[in-house]
């Protein structure tokens, strides 16, 4: 497992660096589109964290759960929070164009988030290794 | 902060080149879009040529970079190229909604 801090803009390459690593010594290297996913997503919610909520922290880890191997991706912050209901009309992509949060969704297999305002945001994504 | 490490852009004959062969910072990216419109304005080039053949990630920061590239250089008359991309990458902006 590896935890990361994401405080300045340079810890969006960081993070994109160490994950290259960490997916290298757990044998991802052979499934270069999982791979690929990986990165994009750590480089998407690692960017958000430094832009709407930092600092915050990302941590990730190899998963079992049965027979089925995968990847964790974490992305915790104590910034203001999101409220996805409400974003879906108005927010989201007003900054850009609002697709990092959905194209993280898209690049897992599980996506969750638990954000609410003054709270914080915790983002989790799991890609089961096929 | 330490000034943004800069990718080289080449002018040969009509057309400006650049392969971007380093990790990519936003700063970077940045930067690379301003020196290649500023290029394109003082040698009037013709043709913008941008391989990403040595990238092994292109996230939206970066893909909507190159396209705002691509745009701006058509308003200055000169047609842009990208060569190189992986099909991971392509497949992975697909996926995400690009
Ligand atoms: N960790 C976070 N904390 C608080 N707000 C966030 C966080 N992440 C995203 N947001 C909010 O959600 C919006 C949508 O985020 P998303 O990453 O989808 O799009 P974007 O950052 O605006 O544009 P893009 O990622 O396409 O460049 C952001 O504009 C921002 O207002
Ligand atoms: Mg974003």
């Amino acid at each position: 497992m590896i935890r990361m801090d994401i405080e300045d803009e340079d810890d969006i390459n960081k993070a994109r660096r160490r994950v290259r690593g960490f997916l290298s010594e757990n044998g991802i290297d052979r499934y270069p589109l999982l791979r690929s996913y990986m990165l994009t997503i750590v480089s998407e919610l690692a960017r958000n964290i430094y832009l709407y909520a930092k600092p915050g922290k990302v941590n990730v880890s190899m998963i079992d759960e049965g027979k089925k191997r995968g990847i964790k991706l974490e992305f915790i912050d104590h910034g203001p929070g999101l409220d996805l209901e409400k974003m879906k009309k108005e927010e989201l992509g007003k900054n850009g164009l609002g697709l990092g949060l959905t194209g993280s969704k898209s690049l897992s297999d599980e996506f969750s988030m638990d954000s609410s305002p003054g709270r914080g945001t915790h983002i989790t994504c799991i890609k089961w290794i096929k | 902060m330490y000034e943004a490490q800069r990718i080289p852009v080449l002018k040969i004959d009509e057309n400006l080149i650049t392969s971007i062969q380093i990790e990519l910072s936003d700063r970077m990216v940045v930067q690379l879009q301003k020196d290649i419109l500023e290029k394109i304005k003082k040698t009037g080039a013709k043709g913008l040529l941008i391989d990403v053949s040595s990238l092994d990630i292109i996230d939206s920061f970066i893909a909507r970079s190159v396209i705002n590239i691509a745009r701006t250089s058509k308003y200055l008359d000169a047609a842009t190229v990208v060569t190189g991309i992986s099909p991971e990458i392509a497949l992975t902006l697909l996926q995400m909604g690009f």
